[in-house]
């Protein structure tokens, strides 16, 4: 019996990539660093088919800043002085800030899987960027001509736009980055925040058919930059009842680095519903160690005593360098932790086919 | 940990995206329940019946032609299993029929009705109907409903059976159908089409329309299609086209604009009817009638001729009581031309008794050479006066013919007077007799005017006049010929003109049959007795008649042969005259005013004496019928005027035998 496994999204860029982006001054788009981009997804897609991974993605070796701000990022009416993210080492990502409307993506992450596409010889998934994350963008003071409702009206055609783009395009699946769910209830634990950040995502959801909502998932997390995380703090219960409101056919939820992951697993099954699948996390990106295949099987054999193997799969907590900069974790490290989920999600599977 | 006033801003701009977020909410769940309101209107307006159910199939929805359609209300409806209210059968098996919503909902594809299914409404009524039927779809895929959609096709139906019929009818048309597009091109071509001008549908379609149009008529097609496209019709135009064959066919011919469903001109359809033969007909009757109005001028200009010199004699007598040699040339002229009308009139009358079979022949064995004998009498007068040289040449042995020799010395006279007609002035004539195996063939050849070769096929038909100039400077009446045919063919033989064209002669050649030599002819009747020479005995005569210079010439007539003679003009007077006259004859004329002659003879039938006396009919009508009449009336006998002298001595004679 297979246990469908598919990662988030990102590895980390080769350190010539990062030095060549580091000399350009601008926004990661200059002309003169396309052919590295282009080698890097070669080589990434490469290195993804060859730890055996049934689903693979390019590494999102072509997203700059990050997974949160590759759409917006060099957009003429922002400005770099939005929301800083605080994370538990101590330092901070801070976001963009929108000075005038309209609002538009300066790029979809279709034009990322058209690269990916030319190299794969499996399924690629692409991850992209929730409405709710970027709802953050417009500023707490109404932008002059450009009110916050045809913001959220203008987020959401955008968002729409990618994802169908990405659907049509052929992607395994369509991941919607929600990392900001889970900061959501740190930082409002009324639920308010986050229930809002659920209304906006369910909006765009709406607009899908049912039929696209099953290649359509979501993905949670606490974080994970600089080997750190935003808000591991915050219990699952406070998420999970309403992250399972979203209308995706698809939840990626990060786990192995949980502290107590059968109370979270039984929160999941409690809350799954009939017609959703979730990919538990059985590699922790920001641990230095590379789990073993069996370590990995037992998480799954564990995840399985909890939740209906026909909903399950597995997945990586997070990516492994969501933000370009982040050269704390290897691409050989992150390869062989991906390796090795692929490899005991597989053991799992042969194990629960024989019992 | 940031700051608490960013988490302050944070929550603030979230709660204000909340707003906004629950506005785009409220907007997005508007603009749903209107997009369901707008599916619920338009299934209610739809043409289309619709009945969605659930994943039980149990009615939920059902849209306003579909109650119309099923005669269940959605509040009847709802939550009924869908079999009770849309139920099916085969129209012809009446087997039930599987139901498509089911179908659909139990695989999860999409299901059409099989072909002849009816629907069976909550009253009974049946309606001929097509449907397809889809199933809706949760999140997951597995059916929630199904989505029936079903219309009446009985109109669809109807239309298709009258389509049905109409393309029978028009592929068993005896008249041609055809269409053609707007710029002349046949789009499609019945079996009468392919009767009427030769060409399969398959030759035909594809093929401009001017295949059957005779390049003179070109410019017909043009005018037509262009009324067409202005909308307007042509009917029963009657014109020609060509078959494949070249044959030239008259048609009637009715096009009529074709228009699409949205009305507008596409093409035309044509309808031909082949009227050839009644064209001909028509042609024919035409010739018929200008022949006949050709032939009553003649008659007119035939029959006023010998008038102008009857007047002449009355008049130079008139003028010379006492010259008794003048008188006597003045009567003979008078007479050669009251023969000649008598005879027109015989002939006319002859033509008209073949063609209503009351010429009766008296056949016997007669010799061929006889005949011949007398025809040349008859035509001599005309020969001579033409100077013609005339050779007759028989066969040395005799043949014998069961035949009227008198009819056809007529047959043979009439050729003979027809060649010295046609031909000029010393011309030559030649009658010549052969056997023929078991035929006699006689020639009659000229050197003559000749006839044309299309005049040959009509030249022995009724008032057919080759070259009417010449007739008339000939006289005649141009029946001459139809007369020898009718006399002919009575014989049991045929005759039949030849001349290698004009100026060079005519040969005309009459077969008969030949009396074997030990074959019976026809009984022999008895001849009718000859005039007794001993005429003049004295008798009393009334003549009656309301012609006053008829009877009173006629009177006068019967005065010089020795008799006493009392006149009366009218049927009463005959009555009155006769009682008192007590008359042993009464010649009595039919067409009187008042009491005509008929009636006046039953009445003196009915006197003590009329028994006894010998009435004569005296009149213009000499048809069998008529005859019938008058001796039905009780007259003894029957003449026909202007009558024959020697007749009229023969009648009184043998009355004056047998009555008195």
């Amino acid at each position: 019996m297979a246990i469908p496994t598919e990662p988030i999204g990102s590895i980390p860029r080769p350190l010539h990539l990062l030095e060549a982006i580091a000399a350009t001054d601008g926004d990661g788009a200059d002309p003169r660093l396309e052919p590295l981009y282009e080698a890097a997804v070669r080589d990434t897609i490469e290195r993804f088919e060859a730890t055996g991974s049934p689903v693979i993605t390019d590494g999102e070796q072509r997203k700059f800043h990050n997974f949160w701000t590759y759409c917006v990022e060099g957009l003429p009416n922002t400005d770099p002085d939005g929301f800083k993210i605080p994370f538990a080492a101590g330092h901070t990502r801070r976001m963009l800030r929108l000075t005038g409307g309209p609002f538009r993506y300066k790029r979809h992450a279709d034009v990322y899987l058209d690269a990916a596409l030319r190299y794969a010889h499996r399924p690629v998934k692409q991850a992209v960027i929730s409405p709710s994350a970027l709802s953050l963008m417009y500023p707490a003071d109404e932008i002059p001509g450009y009110s916050r409702d045809q913001f959220i009206s203008d987020l959401l055609h955008e968002h729409e736009t990618e994802v169908r783009n990405c659907l049509r395009k052929g992607a395994h699946k369509v991941q919607i980055d929600f990392t900001e769910g889970r900061l959501a209830v740190k930082v409002d634990p009324s639920g308010r925040l986050l229930h809002s950040f659920i209304d906006l995502n369910n909006l765009a959801l709406s607009r899908f058919s049912a039929e696209d909502r099953q290649r359509i998932g979501v993905h949670t997390c606490p974080g994970s930059d600089l080997d750190s995380t935003h808000s591991a703090e915050v219990d699952y219960a406070g998420l999970l009842p309403s992250l399972f409101q979203l209308q995706a056919g698809n939840f990626y939820v990060a786990l192995a680095g949980e502290r107590d992951r059968v109370r979270v697993l039984k929160i999941i099954r409690q809350y799954l519903k009939p017609d959703q699948r979730v990919f538990v996390g059985v590699i922790a990106p920001i641990d230095p160690h590379v789990e073993t295949p069996a370590e990995v099987r037992d998480r799954v054999l564990e995840a399985a005593a909890y939740l209906p193997l026909e909903r399950l799969g597995t997945t990586d907590d997070c990516g492994f360098s969501p933000f370009c900069d982040d050269t704390s974790t290897t691409r050989d490290t992150a390869f062989a932790k991906i390796r090795a989920r692929v490899l005991g999600t597989a053991l799992a599977a042969a194990e629960l086919g024989t019992r | 940990m940031a700051p608490d006033d960013e988490e302050e801003r944070l929550r603030s701009v979230a709660l204000q995206n909340a707003n906004a977020i629950f506005l785009a909410r409220q907007r997005a769940e508007r603009e749903l329940a209107a997009e369901r309101e707008e599916l619920r209107t338009t299934l209610a307006s739809i043409g289309d019946a619709v009945i969605s159910t659930d994943a039980a199939g149990r009615v939920k929805y059902i849209n306003a032609v579909a109650e119309a359609l099923t005669g269940w209300t959605q509040a009847e409806a709802a939550g009924r299993p869908l079999p009770e209210v849309f139920q099916i059968c085969h129209e012809t098996t009446r087997e039930p029929a599987e139901d498509p919503a089911l179908r659909a909902l139990r695989e999860g594809v999409v299901a059409g009705l099989a072909n002849h299914t009816v629907l069976i409404a909550r009253d009974g009524t049946e309606r001929p109907i097509d449907d397809s039927a889809a199933p809706m779809l949760d999140e997951s895929g597995a059916p929630i409903g199904v989505v029936l959609v079903f219309r009446d096709v009985s109109e669809r139906r109807r239309a298709e059976e009258a389509q049905a019929r109409l393309a029978a009818i028009v592929e068993w048309s005896q008249d041609a159908i055809v269409s053609k597009t707007l710029g002349g091109v046949i789009r499609t071509w019945n079996a009468g089409a392919e009767r009427l001008f030769g060409y399969t549908a398959e030759e035909a379609v594809g093929q401009p329309i001017t295949i059957i149009i005779p390049p003179d008529r070109l410019d017909e097609e043009d005018a037509i299609l262009s009324r067409v496209a202005s909308g307007d019709p042509v009917e029963h135009y009657e014109t020609i086209r060509v078959a494949k064959d070249g044959r030239r066919r008259h048609i009637s011919l009715t096009v009529s604009p074709i228009r699409d469903p949205e009305g507008r001109i596409i093409g035309a359809s044509k309808v031909a009817r082949d009227v050839t033969a009644r064209q001909e007909a028509e042609e024919a009757l035409r010739e018929a009638d200008r022949r006949k109005d050709e032939f009553l001028a003649v008659l007119a200009h035939e029959l006023r001729n010998p008038l102008a010199p009857l007047r002449n004699g009355l008049q130079v007598m008139q003028l010379a009581p006492g010259d008794a040699k003048l008188a006597a040339k003045t009567r003979a002229m008078m007479d050669r031309q009251l023969s000649h009308m008598v005879r027109l009139i015989d002939d006319l009358l002859d033509v008209s008794r073949i063609g209503c079979n009351k010429i009766e022949l008296r056949r016997s064995r007669v010799l061929l050479a006889d005949v011949v004998s007398s025809a040349v009498e008859i035509a001599r007068p005309a020969i001579e006066a033409a100077g013609h040289e005339l050779t007759v040449a028989l066969p040395p042995e005799p043949i014998h013919l069961d035949a009227d020799l008198t009819r056809l010395a007529q047959v043979f006279g009439n050729l003979l007077n027809n060649s010295a007609k046609f031909t000029d002035r010393r011309g030559q004539i030649w009658l010549t007799a052969t056997r023929d195996g078991e035929q006699a063939q006689v020639t009659v050849r000229d050197t003559g005017i000749g006839i044309p070769a299309a005049a040959l096929p009509q030249i022995f038909d009724l008032f057919n006049q080759v070259n009417q100039s010449i007739e008339r400077s000939s006289g005649g009446l141009g029946i001459g010929l139809a007369l020898v045919r009718g006399l002919v063919e009575m014989h049991g033989g045929t005759v039949e003109a030849a001349s290698p064209g004009h100026g060079q002669g005519s040969t005309f050649t009459v077969r008969l049959p030949m009396l074997k030599d030990r074959e019976e002819a026809s009984p022999v009747e008895p001849a009718e007795q000859g005039p007794d020479p001993a005429a003049g005995s004295q008798r009393r005569i009334l003549v009656v008649d309301d012609n006053r210079d008829s009877a009173a010439s006629m009177a006068t007539m019967l005065q010089l042969l020795g008799n006493e003679t009392l006149i009366a003009h009218d049927g009463l007077e005959a009555i009155e005259s006769a009682a008192r006259f007590r008359p042993q004859v009464i010649l009595m004329d039919i067409g009187m005013p008042g009491l005509n002659g008929y009636e006046a003879t039953r009445r003196i039938r009915e006197q003590p004496w009329g028994p006894q006396v010998a009435i004569i009919a005296l009149t213009g009508w000499g048809q069998e019928v008529d005859r019938l009449r008058s001796k039905e009336a009780g007259c003894d006998h029957h003449l026909v005027k202007p009558v024959d002298l020697s007749r009229l001595k023969q009648l009184l004679i043998e009355v004056q035998g047998s009555n008195l």
